[in-house]
């Protein structure tokens, strides 16, 4: 099997998505400060997915890698939300 | 093809090491595969005798035998050992192990070294499980299903069960991990995912319901255990726990789990038929996508156990609905069978025999399913035989019998020598005749009302214990005629040729039994895998 | 592929990867019924998790969500020294990685040092004293956080292991898909941590 060609991402693109990550760090605590009530949790979740995306695709490099990859990882995400969808048709309407 | 066909092949060669430790060692996925089917066999008859005594304590009303608590224990272990190790790693570790590489064309699996461990896994979570009825305070009692708060509650020894669930789940697991790896990246050159055998295409899909499901599963018994210890109450309603909650998590992993089951053995029959029918499988795709969207859908409708357990209305009719859907894929799968025997020359012999059970089985056990899986009738007949005899029908009738299918249809690789035929049949019949005879009159007494994981009933139910009864011992029986018959055969049988069925898919183009490296050369492959002429 | 008959370990640098991807799926479904559970019991007792919540150290919390971050770029860029065959920079990077890791366990140590300093850790009278929702949600805590933390242990083991490898010249600039997974695990963790944050340490 020879070997793919290995994408090599840059120190200076590592740098800016840490910035960018400790920056949304940042406002998740920062939001907390004001009272939004029911929206807090929204918010704070909307954040941590953002993070998570970019974590994903920089740091562990979905971006560059095959199309398998962007699947499996997109299925996986998308499972865990219908079972919370499904099992909240229970404890939302109980 | 002479006896040396036998002595080139992967049951003489194998690691540096000779004799036991020559196998207990080797990393080739077919002597993985055997060694799971040995372990696999000595806790089917185990389990199988447990579930004898429980027919043997319910042939009249009344406590004859064993106690109520002793009957408790004994369905409680029956269970576990029946699921977690008979049926789930089954055919995929089995015969998954064995013949997938084959029949993609590749000389193992993508990790053998992970293989060899996930058996040892296997092996440590069986001790477990058969320690938990020795250690402790007494065996568990509360059925495979563990449900809170009783689990968190009694006395007995259930942290040892729940752990042992807990490991072979990672067994599970890391097999389920081996095979989407394997099928990914080592199908022959020329082998396109619409080239595949549909064996492997069923485990594939299976694979994926490993890999996702189990984990959740996992961690309800590590909560099940910190909420023993700890008193966290997670699932105790004195504490704030909802115990619903826990049979939420409990059937998201034990659903998928029962597609776990009978996928594969979906898989190995769509093998059996067209080299039985010498005609191209009908419907190539559809069977493909059926297995995909079994998997997918299989996923969503875990809340069908839990109809009387307290959900909401919407959860309720919304889960029916998910259940009727995923019959269709199943329904689709049998037209195809069908279809693919019509106008073919069908050969019969032993394992054709089996899939015609199994279809027939199958039938039964996936109607009645929905019988269960429609709301209002469901009410009724929750908790009671007919339940039993469902499942019984899928596993037994559908899994298992799709199990002796396919050790029949690949015996003469697997061994390179062939059975008695005759006997074969007597004991495909036994079977089966004793199999129905067993689980049929479940049918009716459950619909009638008889409870089940009870060891007492009312004398109105007697008659069709008795049959069950006498139906447990012809089973009995064929399948011990059927164990000497393979026993025998593997040992001293006539010689077989490479390919004594005619089958077309790549582990008919080999050596009986294969060699170490399985091909002398990778095949390219050109056309797909059932072109018969 | 090639066609040689003796078994040979052909590397396959994808499957590797791919073995390690489908890992991670199931670790994020292990905590992904947490998370369930997590969420069902919010929903009925908010107002518990609130104030559970606001004994929790937020401090702490993120701070140990800073070194999270900054150790998942350091592990991120030793792949991408090691492949520009600077070995000195990767072990560089790894080491300090693992002295993230090292610094997140002694925070977690003493955040919850403090707690049961008060008589709040799973199974004390104190706990059992609780209303329901605050109960669980220190249930929770303790529970996510220290399985949390299990994986960061094994996370820093892996690590170790890896930089000796790299040492001793066993993981290479040609060969380095070990590295790579061993990040890829180390960003799980952090993927994790990421939801454990907001939902325990901000919701007060
Ligand atoms: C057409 C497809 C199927 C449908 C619609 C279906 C439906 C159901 C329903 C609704 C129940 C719950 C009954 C109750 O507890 O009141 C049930 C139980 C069960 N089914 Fe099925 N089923 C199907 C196929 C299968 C298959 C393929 C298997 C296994 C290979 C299986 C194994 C089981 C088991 C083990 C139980 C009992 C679990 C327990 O409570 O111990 N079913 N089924
Ligand atoms: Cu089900």
């Amino acid at each position: 099997m020879e070997q793919e060609h290995q994408h090599i991402t840059s120190y200076r693109t590592y740098a800016i998505v840490l910035t960018a990550l400790l920056f949304l760090t940042a406002i998740t605590v920062f939001v907390t400060w004001f009272d939004l009530e029911a929206l807090t949790i929204v918010v704070a979740m909307a954040i941590a997915c953002v993070k998570v995306t970019i974590v994903i695709s920089y740091f562990m490099h979905v971006k560059h890698d095959k199309l398998v990859f962007k699947l499996m990882v997109g299925m996986v995400f998308i499972l865990i939300l219908v079972i919370f969808l499904i099992l909240f048709s229970d404890y939302l309407f109980r | 093809m002479e006896i040396s066909a036998i002595e080139n092949s992967y049951l003489k060669h194998g690691t540096k090491y000779k004799g036991i430790l020559g196998w207990l060692t080797s990393t080739d996925h077919k002597r993985i595969g055997l060694m799971y089917m040995y372990a696999i066999m000595i806790f089917f008859l185990v389990g199988g005798l447990l579930g004898g005594l429980m027919r043997l304590e319910l042939f009249r009303p009344g406590q004859d035998y064993i106690t109520a608590q002793t009957y408790n224990a004994v369905f409680t272990v029956h269970g576990v050992i029946m699921i977690f190790l008979v049926v789930i790693p089954g055919l995929a570790a089995v015969f998954g192990n064995i013949l997938m590489p084959i029949m993609i064309g590749a000389r193992d699996v993508a990790f053998p070294k992970l293989n060899l461990f996930s058996f040892y896994i296997y092996i440590f979570g069986a001790i477990l499980a058969i320690s938990s009825q020795f250690l402790g305070k007494g065996a568990p009692d509360t059925g495979w299903t563990f449900y809170a708060p009783y689990s968190t509650d009694t006395n007995t020894n259930v942290v040892a069960a729940v752990l042992a669930a807990f490991v072979l789940g990672f067994s599970s697991i890391l097999t389920g991990l081996n095979f989407i790896v394997t099928i990914h990246r080592m199908r022959a050159p020329g082998m396109t995912w619409f080239k595949m055998p549909l064996f492997p295409w069923s485990l594939y899909a299976t694979a994926w319901i490993q890999l996702l499901a189990t984990p959740i599963v996992g961690i309800t018994l590590l909560m099940i255990i910190a909420e023993r210890w700890f008193k966290i109450g997670f699932f105790d309603p004195n504490l704030g726990g909802d115990p619903i909650l826990f049979q939420h998590l409990f059937w998201i992993y034990s659903h998928p789990a029962v597609y776990i089951m009978i996928l594969p053995a979906m898989g190995v029959i769509t093998e059996i038929i067209p080299t039985f029918s010498q005609k191209r499988v009908f419907g190539y795709k559809a069977i493909v996508f059926s297995s995909v969207a079994i998997a997918a859908v299989g996923y969503l409708v875990w809340g069908h156990h839990m109809y009387t357990a307290g959900m909401s209305v919407t959860a309720r009719w919304f889960f029916s609905l998910l259940t009727f859907i995923v019959a269709v894929p199943s329904a689709i799968k049998v037209f195809n069978w069908i279809s693919t025997m019509y106008k073919g020359s069908i050969n019969l012999q032993p394992p054709f025999f089996f899939t015609m059970a199994f279809i027939f089985n199958f039938m039964i056990g996936g109607l009645t399913g929905l019988v269960l899986g429609s709301l209002a009738t469901d009410i009724h007949v929750h908790d009671t035989a007919f339940v039993v005899a469902h499942f019984h029908y899928i596993i037994f009738g559908g899994m298992g019998f799709a199990f002796l299918a396919a050790i029949h249809y690949w015996f003469p690789k697997i061994y390179g020598r062939m059975y008695n035929n005759k006997l074969a049949n007597t004991s495909c019949a036994l079977i089966f005749g004793g199999f129905t005879l067993l689980y049929f009159p479940q049918f009716i007494i459950g619909l009638q009302g008889m409870p089940r994981r009870y060891f007492d009933y009312l004398p109105k139910y007697e008659w069709g214990q008795v049959f069950s009864f006498f139906g447990a011992i012809v089973l009995g029986i064929g399948i011990l005629i059927m164990l000497i018959n393979l026993f025998k055969s593997a040992r001293k049988g006539k010689i077989a040729s490479s390919n004594p069925w005619g089958g077309k898919t790549l582990e008919w183009t080999i050596a009986s039994p294969p060699t170490v490296e399985n091909f002398e050369e990778i095949p390219i492959i050109t056309e797909g895998p059932y072109e018969y002429k | 592929m090639e066609n040689s008959i003796t078994h040979t370990e052909h590397r396959d640098d994808t499957a590797s990867k791919m073995g390690m991807w489908l890992f991670i799926f199931t670790e994020l479904l292990l905590f992904g019924g947490l998370f369930i559970v997590y969420s069902v019991y919010r929903s009925k007792y908010t107002a518990d998790f609130h104030v559970a919540a606001n004994q929790l150290n937020t401090f702490i919390g993120t701070v140990n969500t800073v070194i999270l971050l900054v150790s998942s770029m350091t592990v991120a860029m030793s792949v991408t020294a090691l492949r520009t065959g600077n070995k000195g920079l990767t072990l560089k990077l790894l080491a300090t990685t693992i002295f993230f890791a090292f610094l997140f366990l002694v925070n977690k140590y003493f955040e919850w040092g403090l707690k049961f300093e008060h008589h709040l850790y799973p199974g004390s009278e104190l706990m059992l004293t609780l209303k329901r929702g605050e109960l669980l949600f220190f249930g929770l805590y303790f529970f996510m956080t220290g399985l949390h933390a299990l994986h960061i242990i094994v996370g820093m083991i892996l690590l170790i292991v890896i930089y000796r490898k790299i040492q001793t010249g066993r993981i290479t600039k040609d060969d380095n898909v070990l590295l790579e997974n061993g990040g890829l695990y180390w960003h799980l963790v952090d993927l994790i941590w990421i939801f454990l944050f907001p939902l325990l340490y901000l919701i007060s």
